[in-house]
């Protein structure tokens, strides 16, 4: 009898991960409706409520909105320059060793420190913010890009030279597209990295959006908000994954085709 | 015509230098198809690079019809081992890709790809996309793409080396026949001596350590060859021939010193 259900389980890996979840909330729920939790800890569905009530009050929009200006706005910046650089750096030993002392000191630190370094001279503005989230989106970014272009074949680069095509062409129809694989992958760990800075950068000084919202409702003991907060946060963070998962794959969909080349 | 004047190449591999070709004196006429025979490590492939413009010599000059060489150019087309077809364009937009760099729009481009791809044999598999095809497929696309650049000499690096025997045969043969219907220079690197055979008017045989010629031999069968050709009787004294002078030659201690990688 299990055979049966194996077979249908392996057709729908989803029901899994959705089953696991709902077991999760189930537990959640029931924990505090039974008073197991302090009441500061709410359920998911009173979090739920809290967060369309918040939706309806009108100002979990203009919250999103500050907050999705700033990351976005910061992982443009940051991984755009970071996939250039890191490209550039992958095929010119000259780059690669302008840029490799500089990166290496600067890519440990964790950049929120620098948040009261940049604030000195910007001030706790969106600027700073963009600034800071620009910085930690360009490290994965730089770094998978790099390693993206160090992998390219080089004769795939002959190819090009062979044609007589210049180094724009060569970089942006043959280096760019033969590194696309590693480099998407360095971009998802860049989105998720702007929104982390994202909310750390609105909790500090007088700002507005998500982060800012949180910090106040804790101030304030509203966890509800709070909460719904949290569960807004996290809504953005699926959301713009899910996009960018859904674009890089209709620009990898040859990868799919047929597999990896020889050699 | 072309001609290598005392060329030479040294690579520098951590204490060591590797002599991956010494001193080769050689004229090609327009129109030979010459093969180069030689173990691996006996620097035909850097020699072949060297003539793509690719790699630069250590010491002496390669020059075409008295141009010398200093850079890779449209006149001199590059066919590697595996095809490095670019996988994200289909087909036939890799054909179209050497027109495109060199302005043609793209509608006509995708013209003369897809008479180009008619040529090769591969008309129907214009729209696949690389991974979609089989090696030999892919062998003839990149052959259809380098031919778009419409060069005066064809550089072929163990194109076929990758390919099951039945499928190398049957890609010789089109080569002959592309070759004879036009009049291309062709130099084929192969390590294979039967194919070093059938498909040359020449056999330029390369020894190891150091990298260097140590035969130019010219085979004598008719032409136009066909798949015919494969059953003369001179070809077994070619093959016995040939494999004396590999046999004998001294084996490279490091070998593999004409590798990029």
């Amino acid at each position: 009898m299990f055979g049966n259900l194996n077979s249908v389980l392996r057709e729908r890996p989803w029901i899994i991960s959705i089953g696991f979840a709902g077991v999760v909330l189930a537990l959640w729920q029931y924990a505090t409706i039974q008073s197991w939790f302090p009441d500061y800890i709410l359920g998911p569905i009173n979090i739920v409520a809290e967060f369309v009530a918040m939706f309806h009050r009108g100002e979990l929009g203009d919250q999103v909105g500050a907050s999705l200006r700033r990351a976005l706005t910061g992982f443009a910046i940051g991984s755009g320059i970071g996939v250039v650089l890191g490209l550039l750096a992958g095929v010119s030993r000259v780059f690669r060793d302008l840029f490799d002392l500089t990166q290496a000191f600067i890519h440990p630190i964790p950049k929120i420190a620098l948040f009261p370094a940049i604030a000195v001279l910007l001030g706790f503005t969106d600027q700073t913010r963009i600034f800071i989230i620009a910085l930690s989106a360009f490290f994965p970014a730089y770094l998978n890009a790099l390693n993206g272009a160090l992998g390219v074949d080089p004769r795939m680069i002959w190819v090009g030279q062979n044609a007589g095509a210049a180094r724009v062409r060569i970089f942006f129809q043959i280096l760019l597209p033969a590194s696309l694989p590693r480099t998407v992958v360095g971009l998802r760990i860049s989105l998720m990295v702007s929104f982390i800075m994202m909310v750390a950068t609105e909790v500090v000084g007088h700002s507005n959006g998500l982060g800012a919202g949180l910090m106040r409702a804790y101030e304030e003991g509203v966890y509800g908000e709070m909460y719904g907060g949290i569960l807004a946060v996290a809504i953005c963070g699926v959301l713009s994954n899910a996009a960018l998962a859904m674009i890089s794959r209709r620009l990898l969909a040859w990868q799919a085709i047929g597999g990896v080349q020889r050699g | 015509m072309i001609e290598l004047k005392g060329v030479a190449k040294t690579f520098q591999r951590g204490d060591h230098v590797v002599r991956a070709v010494t001193s080769v004196d050689l004229t090609i006429e327009g129109g030979e198809f010459v093969t180069v025979l030689g173990p691996s490590g006996c620097g035909k492939t850097t020699l072949l690079h060297m003539l793509g413009g690719f790699e630069t010599p250590t010491k002496g000059t390669v020059t075409i019809d008295g141009q010398v060489v200093t850079g890779p150019g449209r006149d001199r087309g590059m066919v590697f081992q595996d095809a490095t077809l670019f996988p994200w364009r289909t087909v036939s937009a890799n054909v179209a890709w050497p027109l495109e760099v060199n302005g043609v729009p793209k509608r006509a481009a995708r013209l003369q790809s897809a008479a180009l791809l008619e040529k090769v044999g591969l008309e129907k598999f214009g729209n696949a996309f690389p991974g979609e095809l089989s090696g030999g497929m892919r062998q003839r696309a990149a052959l259809a793409r380098t031919l778009a650049m419409e060069p005066s000499v064809l550089l072929m690096d163990e194109p076929f080396g990758a390919l099951d025997a039945q499928t190398r045969e049957i890609m010789q043969e089109e080569l002959m026949r592309l070759w004879q219907e036009s009049d291309l220079t062709v130099i084929f690197i192969t390590h294979d001596i039967s194919e070093a055979i059938f498909l040359g008017d020449r056999v330029i045989v390369m020894g190891v350590s150091p990298g260097r010629v140590i035969e130019d031999f010219k085979v004598e069968l008719d032409r136009p060859r066909t798949a015919e050709a494969r059953n003369d009787p001179r070809i077994l004294e070619y093959r016995s021939h040939l494999w004396g002078l590999l046999a004998h030659a001294p084996s490279s201690p490091s070998g593999n010193g004409s590798q990029i990688t």
